[in-house]
């Protein structure tokens, strides 16, 4: 009984995490629409992308999926979400989703990248921690990148082979 | 049927510049491609539109004439509104409601329109202080994120505007978005290196090419190789920009503090 009124609580409140990420990422997507001056009416279509985009890869992790993985499914979600909703309104599907994708860049890693290479030289006795810091963060970074270019672009070969962008 | 008072040159031109629009305004290949050959279809020619990075060919046949040529690219940077106004002009000319010589007139006319900036730089801060949020930063570090985000934004803006070399901008913006979150973070937060480090990550996303990450990678898996290739050097060359900058910073802290 009182286990699962503890997991009841522990589900509640991550409940309540991915909501309010849910609105935290919706709300950083809306901040990159504007900056890339999507039209006010796609504004809002935007944050909802990274909003679904954001959950998606947290629903992954939490099926300890990796980052990696997540990232690519979360770019596939988003994708196949555009691929419906974009052709129905007659607007190019990267307006909404470069926009979305904000939410998952992984700028912390990219970071702990350029710190390492930086100390490398200036900390030579931490030098093989450095490397290592380098290799994981970097390959890290790379991949994720690459996950979310490749998630964004393939569900579109399936469904555009020969039919126009828009 | 050609339209009787443009001839093969002007509709050759007219094509030209869709594709011209497209391209400064952060379009994918295939989709200006796609566009611009739908334009001259709709005006009656066939066309072969090809895009290179710092030009677009088009050529344009009709009853055996041909009329072909070479136009530079210019850039107005990404502007998604006017990307998504070409494309909507080129559907209201295949459904006659304009013709080519009103495409004419709107694309001799076309201004290209931007949010104020101050709601730009505001907005960006507040997208700032949610994705500080998001990677685990506390209020402080958010509020550091939310003031250099917005900086680094106005920067670039004032930068863009007034015309500096690109590769310039983003060293710059680099270099003052990691100085600013330092320094806010620092001297009026107190906060500990991990937050300044969250509230510096953060505040440096505005500078991330996006735009031509993705469409360097939809262009490799749509058949455009030299355009993937040219758009992923481009991000590339973008990203070591910003490093550039962040380095600068981070020796110039170290240097005075």
């Amino acid at each position: 009984m009182q286990y699962d009124d503890i997991m009841g609580v522990t589900e509640a409140g991550a409940v309540l995490g991915h909501v309010q990420d849910f609105v935290l990422s919706a709300v950083v997507s809306i901040g990159f629409a504007v900056f890339f001056s999507t039209p006010v009416k796609y504004i809002a279509l935007a944050g909802l992308g990274g909003a679904v985009c954001h959950l998606s890869r947290s629903l992954c992790l939490a099926a300890d999926l990796g980052i990696v993985a997540s990232s690519f499914i979360a770019s596939v979600v988003i994708s196949m979400m555009f691929i419906l909703i974009a052709p129905r309104i007659r607007v190019p599907r990267p307006v909404f989703t470069v926009s979305s994708i904000v939410p998952i860049i992984p700028g912390k890693y990219a970071y702990l990248t350029l710190i390492s290479l930086i100390n490398i030289h200036d900390n030579p006795q931490m030098r093989d921690r450095y490397i290592v810091s380098i290799f994981e963060n970097g390959a890290l970074t790379t991949f994720v990148m690459l996950a979310i270019g490749m998630g964004i672009a393939m569900p579109a070969l399936l469904f555009y082979r020969n039919r126009p962008v828009v | 049927m050609l339209e009787q008072n443009m001839d093969l040159k002007e509709l050759t031109r007219l094509t030209a510049d869709v594709a011209l629009l497209l391209a400064s305004c952060g379009a994918e290949t295939r989709l200006i491609v796609q566009t611009s050959e739908r334009v001259a279809s709709a005006c009656g020619c066939a066309a072969v539109v090809i895009v290179s990075p710092n030009m677009v060919s088009v050529k344009l046949s009709l009853d055996g004439e041909e009329y072909s040529s070479f136009f530079r690219t210019r850039g107005i940077g990404l502007n998604l509104r006017s990307l998504i106004y070409c494309t909507r002009l080129c559907r209201q000319l295949e459904d006659n409601k304009i013709n080519p010589q009103q495409l004419r007139h709107i694309l001799d006319n076309f201004h290209v329109w931007h949010y104020n900036p101050v709601l730009v730089i505001l907005v960006t801060g507040i997208a700032s202080f949610n994705l500080c949020i998001l990677n685990g930063g506390y209020m402080d570090a958010a509020v550091t994120a939310m003031a250099a985000g917005a900086l680094t934004v106005a920067v670039k803006l004032f930068l863009n505007g007034i015309g500096v070399f690109h590769l310039f901008v983003f060293i710059s913006c680099g270099f003052l978005g990691a100085l600013f979150s330092s320094l806010i973070g620092s001297l009026v937060f107190e906060l500990g290196d991990g937050d300044i480090s969250i509230a510096m990550v953060v505040s440096l996303l505005p500078l991330v090419p996006g735009f031509p990450f993705v469409n360097g990678i939809l262009d490799l898996f749509k058949g455009y190789p030299l355009m993937g290739i040219y758009r992923l050097v481009t991000t590339v060359m973008l990203i070591s920009s910003v490093c550039i900058g962040v380095v600068l910073s981070i020796s110039l802290e170290s240097l005075l503090f």
